[in-house]
């Protein structure tokens, strides 16, 4: 029964209506509609289903493809690499002076200089004797500041060679003084004075 | 009585249990069978059809030299297939062979013919099956191979004209990476390398180092399972397994590139000018004993299968083995230096070039007569060296050989290599000892000759000779250095090797018998020899020789120890005037690239300035 009053109130006019009245929303809807909603939500979820499997295919054919274009890559980088040892062959190198009558010749002995790239452990363990040649020597410094940048750029001169490894060379400056701090004693104090009066 | 609604009923459910009961049952009893008794089998039946197998190829290890400069490489490749039953008509298949001869020169006629469509039917055992009427059953024509190993440049061009909009031709073609072996440098170094035959998709390394280190370069092939979809491709969250492959250890020889540049060119020039049957050269590090350069002639290119010659295949320098002559004589006058028998200004009456000795005759090259031990290797005596093996006695003549490793392999990784030939002490008469001193009644190779040189230069300390210095996994970077071996001492006194250094580069100098091999700035120490050919049945030839010259540089302190022998040279047969030329022009060449500093004292006036 319905306590409610005003113009507004349901007015039950009989038993049906009141049947209807007092079922749920959804019961009140006709048999068709539900079969209609359930297909609804399983062709909802088959289309979910078929849309996420043919995305789930795509990304699996985009790395196909992408793996065939790394390996395509892959494959360009090594052939230009073996090109470029074929036109580093000497005999090549040689063919190619020949036809187009190149004015070359082998360095002589003293010319020829080669520059090493060494990490800054390499570079500090190797020695190097700086020959009377200044010319050499300025330019060995300058090497050896660009190696204690930690490039670690060795070179080598027509000077003199080094016993095993003739190709790697770093100069090693020769210092002015000698600083107190090499010892371990604090910088600061008599020991900074010492040190100044010694420059 | 009439029949009830409710009798009918019952009746039809009756009827219908009776049909449909033993349905239910056989359908339960076929759910149990297939489900719980065969679930195996059908589980495995299954899998076959969406589990995939891919096996991943890896790549075989590449050689390098010393500096990391490349000798033998990979080369990506592609196999084109073709399935001709693909072809939509006969205008396409034309097509298709005009393309296979544009691009890989195949004939057309024959091109056409293979890509017929059908083929006939063959049984297990390869015979035609045949109809009733005896006519051949065909079948779809699925597979022809076109090109095998195609650089991706030509395969990539091929693939553009033959999917292009006119010929149509990409459902029929079909393209797989492969990948081949290159030589960049061609023949340079090509008898050691080996090279590569490539059967049913499989590598079959033939000689060299391709071989020899087959363990080390050939790469492990990978598994991986996985389930896959209709594509064929992998399912993002299906089961997979992989087995990783390996990729085959990169190879660091000791080669040096340029040196063997030089080397190459050199030994070429000797080879033009004196046309031998065939040439060797070796220059190794005599303190290390590491080989820089090994070349041999004639040769071949490895990536140009039309020079393959039987000839020119195989390591010939470790598979050759021969009476060396002469070189072997410093052997013989050190150990008798070594044990004391002579000393350097000891007297030898070399009897005016002629001497009977055991009832045969032995004869020098000129009549010399009495000279030092010293003018004995300078002028290459052959009865002053004989005389000296009497005062030694064979067993330590033997010894002579067999302390610098003479009779035994050198151990290096080329196939076939000869262990050379010193017969043992009791197959000796009394001649023997004065013949093996002075280089014959042995055999021995050119790659032992460098190796007993070795140790003459190192004062008496033998290295073993290496070719691999070091192996790289390309993988994780690792480096696994190859170990040297320890030296063996030949000498046992060791100021032997230095009298005997003295006595070597007189060879070189005025009044030797190499002066031609002779280089400015430098004292160079070494030995001629000029060894007639054995000819298996014939005997000692009057004709043929074998020039060599050995030796090393600076001699007092060596960096380089180089050998070098011409088999049977037209024109001159001297080992001084043959192969000494060709030692002095690489070795100049070879030491102004190493930097190594002449002497200002031996160096010609104008140049020392």
């Amino acid at each position: 029964m319905y306590l409610q009053s005003g113009k507004n109130r349901p007015r039950i006019r009989s038993n049906q209506h009141r049947a209807e009245l007092e079922t749920p929303m959804l019961n009140r809807l006709p048999g068709i509609f539900k079969v209609l909603a359930f297909f609804a939500i399983v062709a909802g979820i088959c289309n979910a289903y078929i849309y996420l499997n043919q995305q789930r295919n795509n990304t699996a054919r985009s790395i196909t493809k992408l793996r065939t274009e790394l390996i395509r890559i892959e494959n360009e980088t090594i052939n230009e690499r073996n090109q470029g040892e074929r036109l580093r062959d000497w005999s090549n190198i040689q063919a190619q002076i020949r036809r187009y009558q190149l004015p070359l010749e082998l360095p002589e002995r003293g010319q020829r200089r080669q520059i090493a790239l060494l990490t800054p452990q390499q570079a500090a363990n190797v020695h190097y004797q700086v020959a009377s040649n200044p010319a050499a020597a300025l330019n060995a410094v300058a090497m050896n500041s660009i190696s204690k940048a930690g490039t670690g750029v060795s070179v080598t001169s027509a000077l003199r060679p080094l016993s095993a490894n003739a190709s790697v060379a770093i100069p090693v400056p020769e210092r002015k003084f000698k600083m107190k701090r090499e010892s371990s004693a604090p910088l600061f104090g008599r020991n900074y004075r010492l040190m100044r009066r010694q420059r | 009585m009439a029949i009830t609604g409710d009798r009918i009923r019952l009746r039809i459910i009756l009827l219908a249990s009776i049909v449909m009961i033993p349905m239910a049952g056989l359908l339960i009893w076929r759910f149990y069978v297939v489900q719980v008794q065969k679930h195996d089998y059908y589980s495995a039946e299954a899998k076959k059809r969406y589990v995939a197998v891919r096996k991943t190829r890896n790549r075989r290890g590449e050689i390098f030299d010393t500096n990391g400069y490349l000798l033998v490489a990979n080369a990506p490749a592609m196999d084109i297939t073709c399935a001709p039953c693909n072809l939509k008509d006969d205008q396409q298949r034309q097509r298709l062979a005009f393309l296979m001869k544009k691009f890989f020169g195949h004939d057309f006629r024959r091109s056409y013919q293979k890509l017929a469509p059908e083929v006939p039917k063959r049984d297990p055992k390869g015979k035609v099956v045949t109809d009733e009427s005896g006519n051949a059953v065909m079948r779809p024509n699925q597979y022809v191979m076109i090109a095998r190993g195609v650089a991706l440049k030509t395969a990539q061009a091929f693939r553009e004209q033959a999917t292009s909009k006119t010929n149509h031709l990409g459902k029929a073609l079909y393209f797989t990476n492969t990948s081949g072996r290159t030589y960049p440098k061609g023949r340079m170094l090509a008898n050691v390398l080996g090279y590569i035959n490539v059967e049913n998709d499989v590598e079959i390394p033939q000689g060299g180092l391709e071989k020899q280190l087959a363990s080390q370069i050939s790469p492990q092939e990978g598994r991986m399972v996985y389930e896959r979809n209709r594509d064929g491709s992998p399912l993002l969250y299906g089961f997979q397994e992989i087995h990783a492959g390996r990729d085959g250890q990169n190879v660091y020889l000791t080669i040096d590139e340029p040196i063997q540049a030089i080397l190459e060119e050199e030994l070429d020039a000797g080879f033009e000018k004196w046309h031998p049957v065939a040439a060797y050269a070796a220059i190794a590090d005599p303190r290390t004993g590491n080989i820089l350069a090994l070349a041999q002639r004639p040769n071949f290119d490895p990536n140009d299968r039309s020079t393959y010659r039987i000839e020119a295949i195989g390591t010939r320098i470790a598979m050759d083995a021969f009476g060396p002559g002469s070189v072997a004589k410093p052997f013989t006058v050190g150990k008798a230096l070594d044990c004391g028998v002579v000393r350097p200004e000891t007297i030898i009456d070399c009897e005016k070039g002629v001497w009977f000795y055991g009832g045969k005759r032995m004869t020098d090259t000129h009549a010399y007569g009495v000279r030092t031990v010293s003018g004995v290797i300078q002028k290459s005596s052959n009865i002053g060296t004989a005389k000296i093996a009497v005062m030694l006695g064979d067993a330590r003549v033997r010894e002579a050989f067999t302390n610098f490793g003479f009779g035994t392999r050198t151990g290096l990784p080329l196939a076939g290599e000869h262990p050379g030939l010193i017969h043992p002490l009791k197959k000796w008469d009394k001649l023997t000892g004065t013949r093996v001193a002075i280089g014959y009644s042995v055999q021995i190779t050119p790659l032992q000759l460098l190796r007993g040189y070795c140790g003459l230069a190192n004062n008496g300390l033998m290295p073993q000779l290496r070719l691999v210095d070091r192996t790289e996994d390309p993988e994780t970077g690792k480096v696994t250095k190859i170990p040297m071996k320890p030296y063996v001492r030949a000498f046992r006194r060791p100021e032997t090797a230095k009298e005997l250094m003295k006595m070597m580069v007189t060879v070189t100098q005025e009044g030797g018998t190499a002066q031609k091999a002779a280089i400015p700035g430098y004292h160079v120490a070494g030995k001629t020899g000029t060894a007639r050919k054995y000819i298996t049945g014939v005997g000692y030839s009057m004709h043929d020789y074998y020039a060599s010259f050995i030796g090393f540089v600076p001699a007092e302190n060596p960096r380089l120890v180089m050998v070098v022998n011409f088999d049977s040279p037209r024109g001159a047969t001297y080992g001084g005037t043959v192969a000494g030329p060709v030692f002095r022009r690489t070795m100049e060449r070879v030491l102004k690239h190493l930097n190594v500093q002449p002497d200002p004292a031996l160096l010609p006036p104008e140049k020392s300035k």
